[in-house]
């Protein structure tokens, strides 16, 4: 363990390492801040510069995008009133409040502090928790890996808030997509159409891109081009980081531990984190007729969580390569690239490199309070950025990123029509993030079932003879249950149902 | 553009039944009870359970007398500079995967990006300092840094 965590240091603490960290924390503080860009995209389009870096920079650059994209999101709530990425939606309006009373230092220094910290001991809980889970689950076989796959996408639907069958219908496109290509099994080939470029699957990289970047672009210039301008001039917050953590440093902790397991739940990722810790803020609170009229406490919760949730969602990605959210399923697959395949055994066979990531992760957390202090003082310009200059370059970065990964004009094509159908999909009503765990893990889950079927030789039930495998499958269908008895149990009761829906 | 419940739901039902039809066409694997078709086929049925679950409230809501209308057009679908900016978009990218190989990568990018820039309603001196840069200082990123070859064209054979 100690040479170990010695290998991993020298290996961050080179001038590439360094000197990646620093332009991803710009870039992604950046794009954080610029409404409309999500973390998600700023990691897409990321994807294909890391192809060519070696595996510890190329992560480093993945977690420091999202955890400084992640605070940044909430530099234009707190001065435009809108979130600069989903994650920062849930304390918006308390954010604006505080501007508007004329004290916006005070919400962005409680901002950026929590988000440091929450960040960091986000880490730190990633290092614990996923130490502890690989103990345990080095002992899975094909049977635990099928439910936990399922259980992964269960979670997906359920807390994908909104319309039950919305988000089931979203998982549905993302499990059709994993079926595209050669079966693995037999050798056939499956929904191609007969094109040889999707033998091998629909490409994942530009997927994503196409899912995330394009359809912003697309429905940027379709609803307006025209970007709010007005922005308050912003005094120096340093006074408020310290006097933030004096007060709420209880709220830091609570939240950073809710954010980091809610963020390892699949499909629930920092956005919802900071939804439940802002409502569960409110609900502990000493003074909850404060929230909502420019309140500093929620902001800490939230913000915290969600910084949090960042490090967390890598905890089932590493373990057992079922993503936390959609950056991790992007990250996924860059480690899987660099020749890291995610598994109970990542701690012996590439110990290093996981705690190399570990610790870029942590450095990125600490660089993000100098930088975010600065961006902080930059908002004005960037804020001020035209839209009508931005969106052309997205979508050359979008179309060059979709192209490199695989060095054919095909991902193009897979690009814009994945695009268009994310933009579809949002249009109605139909969440993406499902859709991106039915594609990750729509393979996991057909080639563990076929695996186990040939073991026990066609017995279903050989899918709770083992004791972990018959947990985690009477979990799953509970949760089956549940969502299934879910809408009915809302129709009996009218007045849960107007109270539930209001968020 | 916005589907009602109704429309999205045969939507849904109707993809589920092509699924399935074309997952029956798959071989099945000798000696296997579950080969191929079985993912697709249940992928199929989900999308058949989704979409009589959508039709079904739309149908109840419609009886109760608060029906949604069938197809809500978005107010950007009637003004006629969206539609030409998001063709310009939809264009630039189809145009890329066309012009790429006979252009060149620096050429194609210069021109593309010109093209849309102007038709965003960027201001002729941005447009043409970024179409003339950009396409140069990524070709020297892509190539020269990550590389990641480029198709080439005549501004690349000539330069470099």
């Amino acid at each position: 363990m100690p040479e170990t965590l010695a290998a991993a240091l020298t290996s961050v603490l080179t001038a590439e390492v360094m000197l990646t960290i620093f332009l991803a924390a710009l870039y992604g503080l950046f794009v954080g801040s610029v409404p409309g860009l999500t973390a998600t995209m700023s990691v897409a389009l990321l994807v294909p510069i890391t192809f060519f870096l070696d595996p510890v920079p190329a992560v480093a650059a993945i977690v420091t995008t999202t955890a400084t994209a992640i605070f940044a999101g909430d530099i234009p709530g707190a001065l435009l009133r809108i979130p600069g990425t989903p994650a920062s939606a849930a304390y918006v309006d308390e954010a604006f409040a505080l501007t508007q009373k004329g004290e916006s230092e005070k919400g962005l220094g409680a901002s950026l502090v929590t988000a440091v910290i929450g960040g960091v001991i986000g880490v730190l809980l990633l290092t614990l928790f996923a130490n502890q889970l690989a103990s345990v689950a080095v002992r899975f076989s094909s049977m635990e890996y099928f439910w936990l796959g399922c259980l992964g996408l269960t979670s997906a639907v359920a807390v994908a808030g909104g319309s039950v069958v919305r988000s089931a219908l979203s998982l549905l496109i993302g499990l059709m997509i994993s079926t595209v290509g050669i079966d693995i099994a037999t050798g056939h080939p499956r929904f191609t159409f007969g094109a040889i470029d999707l033998l091998d699957g629909v490409s994942f990289i530009p997927a994503m891109i196409g899912m995330f970047a394009l359809s912003q672009v697309l429905r940027t210039v379709t609803q307006g081009l025209q970007s709010e301008t007005t922005v308050s001039k912003i005094g120096s917050l340093t006074r408020y980081l310290w006097t933030t953590v004096r007060r709420f440093w209880v709220n830091i902790l609570r939240s950073s531990l809710l954010g980091n397991v809610l963020g390892a739940l699949p499909g629930a990722g920092a956005d919802i984190a900071a939804w439940i810790a802002y409502s569960l803020s409110k609900r502990f609170s000493k003074t909850p007729q404060k929230y909502g009229k420019g309140y500093e406490e929620g902001i800490v919760d939230a913000g915290s969580a969600n910084n949090s949730a960042v490090a967390g969602a890598w905890i089932p990605a590493l373990v057992f390569g079922i993503p936390g959210d959609s950056v991790t399923a992007i990250g996924i697959g860059v480690l899987m690239l660099k020749g890291i395949t995610p598994s109970p055994r990542v701690f012996q066979t590439d110990g290093d490199l996981v705690y190399a990531i570990f610790i870029a992760f942590i450095i990125a957390n600490l660089l993000m309070l100098p930088l975010g202090l600065m961006v902080i003082r930059l908002a004005r310009h960037v804020l001020t950025i035209p839209r009508r200059i931005l969106m052309p370059l997205i979508l050359v970065f979008s179309i060059l990123g979709a192209y490199a990964v695989d060095n054919t004009t095909f991902s193009i094509w897979v690009m814009l029509v994945l695009g268009l159908l994310a933009y579809f999909m949002e249009s109605n009503g139909i969440p993406i993030a499902p859709a991106i765990l039915g594609i990750v893990l729509g393979k996991v889950i057909e080639k563990n079932f076929l695996i186990t079927m040939i073991k026990t030789q066609g017995d279903l039930l050989g899918f709770f003879e083992r004791p972990i495998a018959a947990g985690l499958g009477a979990v799953t269908v509970a949760l089956w249950i549940y969502l299934l008895l879910k809408p009915l149990l809302k129709s009996r009761t009218p007045k849960e149902d107007a109270k539930t829906t209001h968020k | 553009m916005k589907l009602g419940d109704l429309p999205l739901g045969v939507l849904a039902g109707l993809f589920g039944l092509i699924v399935i039809l074309e997952a029956a066409s798959f071989p099945e694997m000798a000696g296997m009870a579950y080969g191929p078709e079985f993912f697709p086929t249940i992928i199929g049925v989900g999308f058949c359970l989704c979409g009589l679950v959508l039709i079904a409230g739309d149908l109840r809501a419609r009886l109760s007398g608060a029906g949604q209308p069938l197809f809500m057009p978005e107010a950007w679908l009637g003004s006629r500079k969206a539609l030409l900016r998001l063709a310009a978009v939809l264009g630039t990218v189809i145009a890329f995967v066309l012009l790429v190989k006979p252009l060149g990568f620096i050429l194609t990018l210069a021109l593309l990006l010109f093209f849309l820039l102007r038709s965003l309603a960027a201001g002729w001196l941005i447009s043409l300092a970024l179409a003339l840069g950009l396409p140069f200082l990524l070709h020297f990123c892509f190539t020269g840094l990550l590389r990641v070859p480029l198709p080439r064209g005549l501004v690349e054979t000539l330069l470099f």
